[in-house]
């Protein structure tokens, strides 16, 4: 003889079943559902970049007259996971020429601005360096750069 | 509330559960089939978890050509690979369907990767169970569809590629060949034509196995006909079978007769890269898991003692063990067909293992009763109770053990050799340059490997040059890749090469190469701009 329950239990057990069954599979789904939207932490780092002044990786400056302001677009996104201090040191040969910040980011926070710099002796084939730094680092943790010539007046070329 | 048992006896909870089973079969059907499918995407998104960009080249690269067929609107597009214009790509199909999800889900490329690959696992798991559903044995072989291994090589069901997505037409045809029968067989005859064209389109080497499948069971089900003199059965039976098979490729071959003709001479000449074989691939099977394995050869042998399908039974056996045996000691000897069937033929190998040793549980379940009954015999009528939960119990701790190992065991990860080619600065620096740079530049990654990745993620618009990655070599990568050791990169040269922006980053490593060369701007750390002219030459 085929042993069985109640009818009281046996309907308490199809409930139960029921139920578990539900709750297991909305439980899978929402967790596969969570994980996969949900990726680990990221990789930490800066991205710091300078433009030409229209926004785009052209029309960079090359030929300075002395005196002359150049202007560049300079951006920093904080990919850090944490808020940030940033100051950006300018230099011209290893002369420097300017200094911005401090620039407090948030993670994924984004500063892009015009600034300028102006050479301060004439010559060819200089080095405009941007070096950034974070917090109270005395060591840059990015480096960028361009070449300018600097002519002590216009000359108009082809003439 | 306590539950009251009328007898202790342990299968009163068996036999209430089957009682359960069958007053709430579709309930618990679903469930479990919901359960196997799960189970399958969490699988299949192994490697996926903790990384959230494509992790193949071949994944990579076919982004980049489904989005500039998107891009153009077109068939025939131009390559972002600096290749000229594309016309109608061999694996068309696929970009087509990658294309498709895209546009009807609104999803980035990144976050349709961060999915794909584990559904993929699912609807395969999915349809396999579909082929054995009728013939109970579909559930079993669903759950080990997840251990088919995946290998940066020989690719896999976990990589998102055109060989794992035409995979899915496999157990497709397979259910269509199954219940194909002599007459009424009109409907599965045009769904076979649709299988077969289909797999044609999304990846032509599978269409060659699905081919075979077909032509070994028109076979079967012919000397079956002839065996009780049916021959007007048996003539139609080709004819409807045989132009079925043929028309896709002669459709092919009349539209895009250069289509056909490369992928023809490429089937035959083989990958110039591919010149290592693996030889007995052990590392395959221990990936598949040893238990697996032995469930395998048991499924292969109860396939073939049950003779459920008549003649059609061996088709399936005898191919997956002529498959064995020319993977892992034919092929690398003599070389014989394309190399491309010798590199994804382990994926359709892993496919036919799932199928047979889901097949081999099965008729363990089903021979439960019968098993216990014999048990009891032998046993002391104390324990006769306990004989049919001991046999359930061990085949479900069997059917765990094996899923375990196969999924967990540290052979698997070596056998993948899983390598992430992309990072999240390397991704930002790109996503940058796709912003700024866009149109009308020539990208050039100092890692040639990179450069797949490039398009896709720049976005549209956005070319490179130079992609290259192992085991193919190029004289282009080899010369990037000297400049990334030395740093000496000359001004003049990448200007000869049409060179607008030079990449060094080293993903994996937040660094990026150093170049010597008092020329070029750096814009952002390892974007190097190269000068239409030097700085005063206006």
């Amino acid at each position: 003889m085929i042993p069985s329950l109640t009818t009281t239990a046996r309907s308490r057990w199809d409930k139960a079943l029921t139920v578990l069954l539900v709750v297991a599979v909305l439980g899978a789904i929402g967790s596969l559902v969570y994980v996969t939207a949900t990726p680990r932490v990221g990789e930490r780092f800066t991205e710091f970049y300078i433009l030409g002044p229209q926004g785009k990786a052209e029309d960079y400056p090359k030929v300075l007259v002395l005196g002359e302001k150049a202007v560049v677009r300079l951006g920093i996104v904080n990919h850090e996971h944490e808020t940030t201090d940033y100051r950006v040191e300018i230099t011209i040969d290893g002369e420097k020429v300017s200094e911005i910040g401090s620039i407090a980011l948030k993670h994924e926070g984004k500063w892009e601005q015009p600034i300028t710099f102006s050479p301060t002796r004439a010559g060819a084939h200089q080095k405009v360096e941007f070096s950034l730094y974070k917090g109270e680092d005395t060591e840059p943790y990015r480096k960028v750069y361009l070449w300018i010539t600097v002519m002590e007046e216009w000359v108009e070329s082809g003439s | 509330m306590r539950i009251i048992y009328r007898h202790s006896r342990p299968w009163a909870l068996l036999s209430l559960a089957q009682e359960s089973w069958a007053k709430h079969t579709p309930l618990l059907r679903v469930a479990a089939i919901m359960g196997i499918l799960l189970f399958s995407f969490w699988a299949g998104m192994g490697p996926h978890w903790d990384y959230r960009y494509p992790l193949h080249v071949d994944e990579w690269f076919a982004l980049g050509f489904t989005q500039s067929m998107l891009e153009d609107g077109s068939l025939q597009y131009t390559t972002p690979y600096g290749r000229g214009e594309i016309s109608y790509h061999p694996e068309m199909g696929f970009h087509l369907l990658l294309g498709f999800l895209k546009t009807i889900t609104g999803l980035s490329w990144m976050g349709l990767y961060r999915v794909a690959p584990g559904a993929m696992v699912a609807l395969l798991a999915f349809l396999v169970y579909a082929l054995g559903r009728r013939d109970g044995f579909g559930w079993a072989a669903a759950l080990f569809v997840p251990l088919i291994p995946t290998s940066i090589r020989t690719l896999g069901p976990t990589f998102l590629v055109p060989v794992s997505a035409a995979m899915i037409f496999i157990p497709v045809t397979l259910l269509v060949l199954h219940r194909l029968e002599a007459r009424g067989m009109g409907q599965s005859l045009w769904l076979l034509l649709i299988l077969i064209g289909g797999t044609i389109f999304v990846h032509p080497p599978t269409e060659g196995v699905v081919t075979a499948l077909a032509a070994l069971y028109l076979a079967a089900l012919m000397a079956e006909a002839l065996a009780v003199r049916r021959y007007r059965a048996a003539t139609n039976l080709v004819a409807a079978v045989g132009v079925r098979m043929l028309i896709p490729i002669i459709v092919l071959g009349v539209w895009l007769p250069s289509v056909s003709k490369s992928t023809l001479e490429r089937a035959v000449a083989g990958d110039p890269g591919i010149s290592r074989y693996l030889g007995f691939n052990a590392g395959f099977f221990e990936a598949f898991g040893v238990i697996a394995v032995a469930l395998f050869v048991w499924g292969i042998f109860i396939f073939v003692l049950d003779r459920r399908y008549g003649l059609r039974t061996y088709v399936l056996p005898v191919l997956t063990v002529f498959l064995l045996l020319f993977l892992n000691f034919v092929y690398p000897r003599y070389q014989l067909g394309p190399s491309i069937l010798y590199e994804r033929g382990w994926s359709y190998l892993g496919l036919f293992m799932a199928i047979l040793a889901g097949y081999g549980v099965a008729s363990f379940f089903r021979s439960v009763p019968a098993l216990s009954k014999s048990m009891e015999a032998l046993v002391s009528h104390r324990f006769s109770g306990w004989t049919r939960v001991i046999c359930i119990g061990v085949g479900i701790a069997v059917v765990a053990a094996a899923l375990t190992t196969g999924l967990f065991n540290e052979q698997r990860g070596d056998y993948a050799r899983y390598y992430h080619m992309m990072d999240d600065q390397v991704y930002a620096d790109f996503v940058w340059l796709g912003q700024h740079t866009a149109p009308g530049h020539k990208v050039v990654m100092m890692e040639p490997s990179l450069a797949w990745a490039y398009p896709p993620i720049a976005g549209p618009g956005n070319m490179v040059s130079g992609a290259a990655s192992a085991p193919f070599r190029t004289k282009w990568a080899k010369q990037v890749r000297e400049v990334l050791i030395t740093g000496n990169v000359d001004t003049e040269w990448l200007r000869q090469q049409g060179v607008s922006v030079l990449y060094t980053g080293l993903p994996g490593s937040q660094k990026y190469a150093p170049i010597k060369n008092s020329e070029l701007l750096e814009v952002r750390p390892g974007v190097y701009l190269v000068p239409a002219e030097r700085a005063g030459e206006h």
